[in-house]
């Protein structure tokens, strides 16, 4: 936090005065009837006494309520089974093919489930439901690419797992993106089990207790100067910088976009110049819309329509590229007005130097507040974690940029339209790959043309 | 602080719970302070003023309706509290007000600067962001101004206070 407003609220606190008596000896009004703080004994004894009896009333018929509906698990037992996709996560289920727990088996992964939200959506639900969610968060942060075939190996060392619900799920969901896939089970050695996921035991009970994140596995093999070079390559140098990076992009694009919106809006202003049926008091596109195009009083020419359905077109683009609305004239000119005066010119220099920069990252702030660029976030995470558990912490943060980046540097291909994949057709592509041998094979091979993670 | 944690609170205050009435004086005390003092621009008729919004807010607990935003709710209160007690000064005369205001600001630099740098409604804006946690929208929203009023404002409101605190 910057030291001003530490200062600030010392300075507050030697000044905020203590509560006068007869504050703190008020009585409460509610609903328009006095309820005096301080209660005569016997009536206090009294209203305990019922307020304790309606409590445990309550508290009894609710867990009978429970016991009814949802009788305590007996004879619960679980399996695991892992995902691989690039990323790769390993699940346990219990018998009745509910996730009970989801751990990351590579760092990749650590992106996706270092997410909150994520794993509270996989946890408790069908184990198809589960796959199909990390699937899904995997085409969003662009580690599937939907522009090529997709590969998904799914593997277990326990043959009583069904796994074909999860196969088929998964296969359906890359289909209907309109990607051809290969989604394949995979039963395997208890050994082979352990390589795929990464650690020396893999039955329930091992993987419920390993650390959420792949990367924390290591940690406690390494020293405070290791920590702090891994932390300084893979967050200051890596998510840190791709954040601000993919910001400064988006507000380029913007500028690009509203400027070309503007241009637009002042063609239409002067069509209307020279229309014949009406005379309006405001020549933008918003208030025609509103008062002329959507009147059946006046006649609009051709040419005025077609300059107004490209603007609403360029509008739904804009909306669809970055989740804004501009629904007045003077929205777009405050927007325009801000993006064309952003210094471009500093903050691409401030990038490619980064490095260097660092040590005088201060000077920099208000210059990253106008990229709308969390400078207290960018403060923090730039300066080296003093223990092993601050690393996580600030790792943590620093994933949420990462996410953010790989988000909008992927949402128009993750919400782009395409066609779905035929299953007959996405049956061929299956035989065509086995002739060359098997799915293993295919996906090993994919595998290793990869960037390690 | 949240403005569901305000609420909550607010609930068992009208309830007759001296506990969460303390907990909420703790944990708003900076925030209202602040808040008022960007209004009446004195220690004591802050002080005072800070008096009078929590014995209302002792008293009104009950009218707080369960589920709305309480953070918002208590700076109403204190709003309110602060514009009555500003048109009580207006009948005092400036050299009592001038009075009042020269005791102040000697050990406390950054409150000073503020003072001396920023606008009213700057000071505002820093201290619903800096102290009560709001976001600029948020802000915009209770300050009944633009989005973008209230980002560049806060952003010049620091590069100010840090320009005259390195002053200091």
């Amino acid at each position: 936090m910057a030291s001003w407003k530490r200062k600030w609220k010392k300075e507050l606190d030697m000044q905020i005065p203590t509560l006068d008596q007869n504050v703190l000896s008020v009585e409460s009004e509610t609903n328009g009837s006095t309820v005096v703080l301080k209660s005569k004994n016997h009536r206090k004894w009294w209203i305990s006494l019922s307020a304790l009896t309606a409590v445990a009333a309550i508290i009894l018929s609710v867990v009978v309520g429970m016991n009814v509906l949802n009788p305590p698990p007996t004879n619960l037992t679980y399996s695991t089974f892992s995902v691989e996709i690039n990323p790769s996560a390993v699940f346990v289920v219990d018998n009745n093919g509910k996730v009970v727990s989801v751990k990351s088996a590579n760092s990749d992964a650590d992106i996706i489930i270092s997410n909150d939200d994520c794993v509270n959506q996989m946890v408790g639900k069908p184990m198809s439901q589960a796959v199909e969610l990390f699937v899904d968060y995997s085409a969003k942060y662009g580690f599937i690419n939907l522009e090529e075939d997709a590969a998904v190996r799914v593997s277990t060392a326990d043959e009583k797992l069904t796994l074909d619900g999860v196969v088929d799920k998964v296969e359906e969901y890359l289909l209907s993106k309109g990607v051809k896939s290969v989604v394949f089970s995979n039963y395997v050695t208890e050994e082979d089990f352990s390589k795929i996921v990464g650690a020396e035991k893999v039955d329930a009970e091992d993987v419920k207790k390993l650390p959420l994140l792949f990367i924390e596995r290591s940690l406690n093999d390494k020293n405070q100067d290791e920590i702090n070079q891994e932390y300084f390559q893979t967050v200051i140098l890596g998510n840190v910088k791709s954040y601000i990076e993919s910001l400064v992009n988006i507000a380029e694009q913007k500028r690009e976009k509203l400027s070309l919106i503007e241009e637009q809006n002042k063609k239409i202003a002067e069509q209307c110049k020279n229309e014949e049926d009406f005379i309006i008091l405001y020549d933008d596109y918003w208030f025609l819309k509103e008062f002329v195009l959507e009147s059946e009083l006046f006649t609009v020419s051709e040419e005025l329509k077609g300059l107004c359905a490209q603007m609403e077109l360029m509008l739904a683009e804009y909306q669809k590229t970055f989740g804004e609305n501009i629904e007045k004239q003077y929205q777009l000119i405050v927007l325009n007005e801000k993006y064309s005066s952003l210094n471009f010119e500093e903050i691409r220099a401030f990038i490619s130097d980064f490095e260097q920069k660092l040590s005088i990252i201060d000077a920099f702030i208000l210059l990253l507040n106008d990229f709308d660029i969390d400078s207290d976030l960018i403060l923090d995470l730039v300066s080296s974690p003093n223990s092993a558990e601050e690393y996580l912490m600030k790792l943590s943060k620093s994933y949420k940029c990462a996410r953010q980046t790989l988000e909008n540097e992927n949402r128009l291909s993750y919400e782009q339209e395409r066609k779905p994949v035929d299953k007959d057709e996405n049956e061929k592509h299956l035989d065509s790959i086995k002739q060359n041998g098997s799915l293993n094979d295919y996906f090993d091979a994919r595998k290793d043309k990869l960037p390690s993670s | 602080m949240k403005g569901v944690e305000v609420g909550e609170l607010l609930v068992r205050i009208a309830q007759g719970d001296n506990v969460a009435f303390a907990q909420l004086y703790k944990k708003t005390a900076r925030g209202v302070y602040a808040f008022l003092y960007t209004y009446l621009h004195n220690r004591a008729d802050t002080e005072d003023t800070m008096q009078t919004v929590y014995l209302k807010v002792r008293k009104s607990a009950g009218h707080f309706k369960a589920g709305t935003n309480g953070r918002a709710w208590l700076l109403q209160v204190a709003k309110n509290h602060a514009l009555s007690e500003i048109k009580k000064s207006s009948r005092e005369s400036s050299s009592e007000i001038l009075e009042k205001m020269s005791v102040d600001q000697r050990d406390f630099c950054v409150t000073d600067a503020m003072q001396r740098v920023l606008t009213e409604e700057e000071q505002r804006i820093v201290a619903l962001h800096v102290l009560w946690g709001y976001k600029h929208r948020e802000i915009a929203k209770q300050l009944n101004v633009p989005l973008g009023t209230v980002t560049s404002k806060y952003k010049r409101s620091v590069e100010k206070l840090r320009h005259a605190l390195k002053e200091v």
